[in-house]
């Protein structure tokens, strides 16, 4: 039902979208050469975590997390790469957790504003996400029969796939200065994927819960816009 | 919350008649423990092994009035996960086996130790 109400609600979005830009016919002749690059950072990653920390978030605090996209436009379509890095540890008093690595995501984006004169954008889009990931438990445990004692497991080299519908804004606020937001529905990722491990993850980076097959997202994005020399379009 | 179990349950079994057993147990113990788990116990049907949880797997020595000393060992992998935030870490017993066993037959029906399920080895004799 999450993917169903998704989809009806970006259609929704475009549609409204296609009323404002009007059906008067139009070239695309010259129109595929990219006019710049977008480059965002993550203000709501980040954020969490200095919520959840405290600014030693940046430098060696148990929660560190940090997202980066790019994109390049093709006249109304946008090819988007995004990175992000994850680290981060649970403590409590019978142990810790600690889950860290990367994801990579790379899809399309098909932007209903292409004529607004600023260039913002409203998009649906698609990706494809993977992430590579270790991560560790230590835990105390107590037993009636055997005694007390201590454990450590940990996984190295995992590795997750999934894929994301995604819809959003980017609006200009000066010639370089964009921001944006990205809301996304990951869906496809199966929690059959680590049942044999002796340590089975919680958190899968970029993804969220492992126990989960599908999880919502939001990114607010700060970017800045690198325009291509020669570029007669904004 | 947690669901999964640290005790093997076993049954014992008529292999003549595949009919559930009861035995009159001398003494079950354990390698590694001074512990006894049963002793001089009448009518047993099912008995309760602690898996270790600091190894892959447990020995343990049943003396049967009926039908004397056996010794079987378990395995298992010894593993665990972070279910949420605020809960403890949860042990899982998964892949549950045994590399040596004395008795007449023995026949592995649950694989992972969970609280609801009572019935993990049954072993048969004559």
């Amino acid at each position: 039902m999450k993917i169903y109400a998704f989809i009806i609600i970006s259609i929704l979005a475009s549609t409204l979208a296609f009323g404002q830009t009007g059906l008067e016919p139009d070239t695309v002749k010259g129109k595929f050469i990219p006019t710049g690059v977008r480059i965002g950072f993550d203000l709501i990653s980040s954020g969490e975590a200095v919520i959840d920390k405290g600014i030693q978030v940046f430098t060696q605090g148990e929660y560190n997390e940090l997202q980066f996209s790019a994109d390049i436009d093709f006249h109304r379509y946008f090819l988007n790469v995004e990175y992000g890095i994850y680290d981060r540890q649970w403590t409590r008093g019978d142990g810790y957790y600690i889950n860290k690595g990367s994801h990579f995501k790379i899809g399309p984006d098909i932007n209903f504003l292409h004529k607004d004169p600023d260039g913002s954008a409203l998009f649906f889009g698609l990706r494809y996400s993977f992430s590579n990931f270790s991560d560790e438990i230590v835990y105390n445990y107590g037993n009636q029969f055997w005694g007390d004692g201590a454990n450590r497991i940990e996984n190295d080299n995992l590795k997750a796939n999934w894929l994301e519908l995604t819809t959003g804004l980017k609006v200009r606020l000066t010639k370089i200065i964009w921001l944006g937001y990205t809301a996304r529905f990951k869906f496809g990722f199966s929690t059959d994927t680590f049942a044999d491990k002796a340590l089975i993850p919680h958190w899968v980076p970029g993804f969220g819960r492992a126990s989960e097959t599908s999880a919502w997202g939001l990114d607010y994005w700060l970017i800045v816009k690198v325009p291509f020399k020669k570029s007669g379009r904004q | 919350m947690s669901e999964t179990s640290s005790t093997i349950n076993l049954s014992f079994y008529q292999l003549d008649l595949n009919q559930p057993d009861t035995v009159f147990v001398n003494k079950i113990s354990a390698i590694g423990s001074d512990s006894i788990l049963v002793t001089n116990t009448a009518n047993v049907s099912k008995v309760s092994l602690p898996a270790d949880p600091q190894t892959g797997s447990a020995t343990f020595v049943f003396d049967i009035r009926e039908y004397g000393i056996d010794t079987l060992i378990v395995t298992y992998q010894n593993g665990a996960r972070m279910i949420a935030e605020d809960c403890p870490f949860e042990l899982i017993f998964s892949d549950l086996n045994y590399s040596r066993n004395d008795f007449d037959s023995i026949r592995i029906v649950n694989k992972v130790l969970l609280d609801a399920i009572n019935e993990d080895i049954r072993v048969y004799n004559n």
